[in-house]
């Protein structure tokens, strides 16, 4: 017995490995109990309590649990290698008679018949089976199941996986997220949100295309983009996106999120000609050229605007005017109804909605090796939930005219069931 | 909601009430004639759950998997079609005192507190139509409903070997099936719990990251579905590698089962989150 487990093999013992899912599991719960978001005081900050997931400590726990399960898993290879491979072991009679599941009992016959009567009765149950023919003794030994250490293997390397595959999205990944007008043009650095470091092969996406598709009573059953793909100007790909089906193109995938609106306004001098014209969300402000006056956007009308079911000329804005500091004026506008701004006769126009699609661009290099992990993982527990591992010993020795039959059975689970089943192994043996 | 499926529901939930209540008279008095009506009034129930759930399928265009009304009824379903199975293959009529009332809860408060919108069949909402809704919500059926199971037999085990224990010869609990066989098949219901919530975290997360981009936010929801399953990781390990069986497996059994109803319930109604369907 070695002489004191040192800190490696308490550390890397499975018994941590427990200890360490527990407060994983506790400190998952604490993040959805506690608010994220605000933090008040110094504690709640150096814990990083407004964003439990991705706090120091909370990354620390992870990593240790994943290198536990290393470790764990790396132990056990040569064990599993042997039960799997190199497992045909063999036990004289006494030791088949200590397991706690045995059974003793006498056959007419000579060794070789009686032989072939257990070995034919383990095989027809499935066994797989072994055996060493002496003069006067066999040994035979029989399994079933042995792969179930092979599904505990996947299983835990498979959660190594997934945990190394969220690391390297994490390290490697981005995220935005752009309302984008239709008819417009942007590239992969003009996203909000995105990390410009991190982006390896920029591009330009092309909103062409966006509408809504209801159901009989109204409701949207689903919404639609067309996106167009351009690389140095030119075309590569376009295709329809929806709200379960992205477009993925080297790597980024653009999400169809959400949808919204923006009000185009257009700005006239007094000679009656259009200097300018902008998109305008609600709360938006205009600086109106040569002027003191600048227009905010207060509202749609109504809010829902192209989205509801009033035609286009009955679409309103309501709009506020402020010279300097002051509020000047507000008013109502339908489309294309000339607004005066000052006396020299600059104004604005109100010349309709434009579609603007939400849309999340992602791209995230560690999500196939997450896909895969979780696939294997369900492999791995499939396997442990329908391999049962079983071994059967039994020892036969020539008596008089008869052959002794020293029987006995492992396995580590589900033992009622398989005390069922060593017995109906030594009733298949006594009628074979 | 439809009139049929409204008959439907009403014979479901006086079956299943029915059904508790022999139960109960036969784990008191043992008289096999009792234990049958009951398993026959169970297996109407279960017949009037399927035919609820038929009729709200036939008239959506797809499977019942859309809000709160429509999982409860399911998971009813699933929860006593897996404990019929069990009782079918163990002869354990008892077991249906402690599951039956799980599924019989979860109706009566389909009965007083679901909301009349969320009875009639609306279309589905964008963000729901998938291919993978169905495979979500239906391994979460199989695994809430092993989970169940495996609560009424972690319970049942817990008063069976505190008779024993305390020396009483209570007619009643004597009758209970021998507490090793509660034990194991337990443990048997949970191996298969486990495998269905893995699955149910995997396709979520593989429809949230087609649907969202995003396979894994800590949405309340997902993270108490986590939780739960490496609870039941703790159950596995602690038995197979610690030798935990008995009150100690059957303690933790509980408590991962608590963890499934504040998965499905709690979460809902203290926590807001994505997940805001059901």
């Amino acid at each position: 017995m070695a002489k004191g487990r040192g800190w490696w093999d308490r550390f890397t013992s499975m018994k941590t490995g427990l200890y360490l899912l527990v407060a994983v599991s506790i400190a998952s719960a604490l993040g959805t109990l506690y608010p994220q978001g605000q933090v008040q005081t110094a504690w709640e900050r150096f814990l990083q309590l407004g964003d439990i997931y991705h706090s120091w400590w909370y990354i620390t726990l992870l990593s240790l649990l994943a290198f536990n399960l290393i470790a764990c898993n790396i132990s056990r290879i040569k064990p599993m290698i042997k039960s799997l491979f190199y497992y045909q072991q063999l036990l004289d009679a006494k030791q088949v008679m200590k397991f706690k599941l045995n059974h003793f009992l006498h056959l007419p016959g000579d060794l070789e018949r009686v032989r072939n009567q257990v070995i034919g009765t383990l095989s027809g149950q499935g066994y797989q089976v072994w055996s060493e023919t002496g003069e006067d003794s066999v040994k035979i030994g029989a399994q079933k199941g042995r792969f179930y250490t092979l599904g505990s293997f996947i299983t835990h390397l498979s959660f190594v996986i997934i945990l190394l595959g969220a690391l390297f999205g994490g390290l490697f990944g981005y995220e935005g997220y752009i309302n984008a007008a239709v008819g417009s043009t942007f590239s992969l650095n003009q996203i909000p949100g995105i990390t410009k470091s991190r982006i390896t092969n920029d591009f330009a996406i092309r909103a062409d295309k966006f509408w809504l598709e209801r159901y009989p009573n109204g409701t949207p059953s689903g919404y639609f983009s067309r996106l167009t793909i351009m690389e140095k100007d030119k075309v590569v790909q376009t295709a329809t996106i929806a709200v379960n089906q992205p477009l993925e193109y080297r790597g980024v995938k653009f999400y169809q999120t959400s949808y919204g609106q923006l009000a185009r306004i257009e700005v006239f001098t007094p000679d009656g000609s259009k200097s300018q014209q902008e998109l305008l969300g609600e709360g938006d402000i205009l600086v109106i050229p040569g002027t003191d006056y600048h227009l905010l956007l207060y509202r749609y009308d109504p809010a829902a605007a192209m989205y509801s079911n009033l035609k286009v000329k009955e679409l309103k804005i309501i709009y506020a005017l402020y010279k300097g500091d002051k509020l000047a004026g507000t008013g109502k506008v339908g489309i294309n109804q000339l607004v005066p701004v000052d006396e020299q006769g600059n104004g604005f126009k109100f010349a309709g909605f434009i579609p603007t699609t939400g849309l999340q661009v992602k791209k995230d290099p560690g999500v196939p090796i997450v896909i895969f992990g979780s696939l294997s993982i369900v492999l791995g527990i499939g396997m442990i939930m329908l391999l049962k591992p079983r071994k059967i010993w039994a020892v036969l020795e020539k008596q008089d005219n008869s052959v002794s039959i020293s029987l006995g059975g492992n396995s580590r689970r589900h033992s009622l069931e398989f005390e069922e089943e060593f017995r109906n192994l030594v009733v298949g043996i006594k009628e074979a | 909601m439809n009139q049929y499926e409204n008959l439907a529901f009403i014979i479901t939930f006086a079956a299943y009430s029915a059904a508790m209540l022999f139960y109960v008279w036969y784990f008191v008095s043992k008289r096999e004639a009792v234990g049958q009506i009951a398993s026959i009034t169970t297996i109407v129930g279960w017949i009037a759950n399927t035919v609820a759930l038929t009729i709200r399928s036939i008239m959506a265009g797809r499977l019942p998997f859309s809000n709160g009304y429509e999982f409860l009824l399911a998971f009813a379903w699933g929860i006593v079609l897996i404990y019929l199975w069990v009782e079918y293959r163990h002869r354990l009529k008892s077991l249906g005192a402690f599951v039956i009332p799980i599924a019989w809860i979860l109706l009566a408060y389909v009965l007083v507190a679901i909301p009349i919108e969320q009875k009639t069949v609306v279309p589905l909402m964008a963000a729901l139509r998938s291919k993978w809704l169905s495979v979500h919500v239906a391994t979460a059926i199989l695994s809430y409903g092993a989970f169940a199971v495996s609560f009424g037999l972690a319970v049942m085990y817990l008063i069976k070997v505190r008779n024993e224990n305390s020396g009483s010869k209570s007619r009643i609990i004597g009758n209970l099936p021998a507490a090793r066989l509660l034990d194991e098949l337990s443990y048997k219901s949970i191996t298969f719990g486990f495998f269905f919530l893995a699955l149910v975290i995997v396709s979520g997360a593989i429809w949230a990251e087609q649907a969202w981009g995003s396979y894994w936010t800590w949405d309340p929801k997902e993270t108490w579905s986590l939780i739960t399953w490496l609870i039941y990781g703790a159950y596995l390990h602690a038995r197979l590698t610690y030798g935990w069986r008995g009150k100690r497996a059957a303690v933790l059994a509980i408590i991962g089962f608590i963890a499934v109803m504040f998965t499905f319930f709690g979460v809902n109604y203290f926590l807001a989150g994505l997940h805001s369907y059901a």
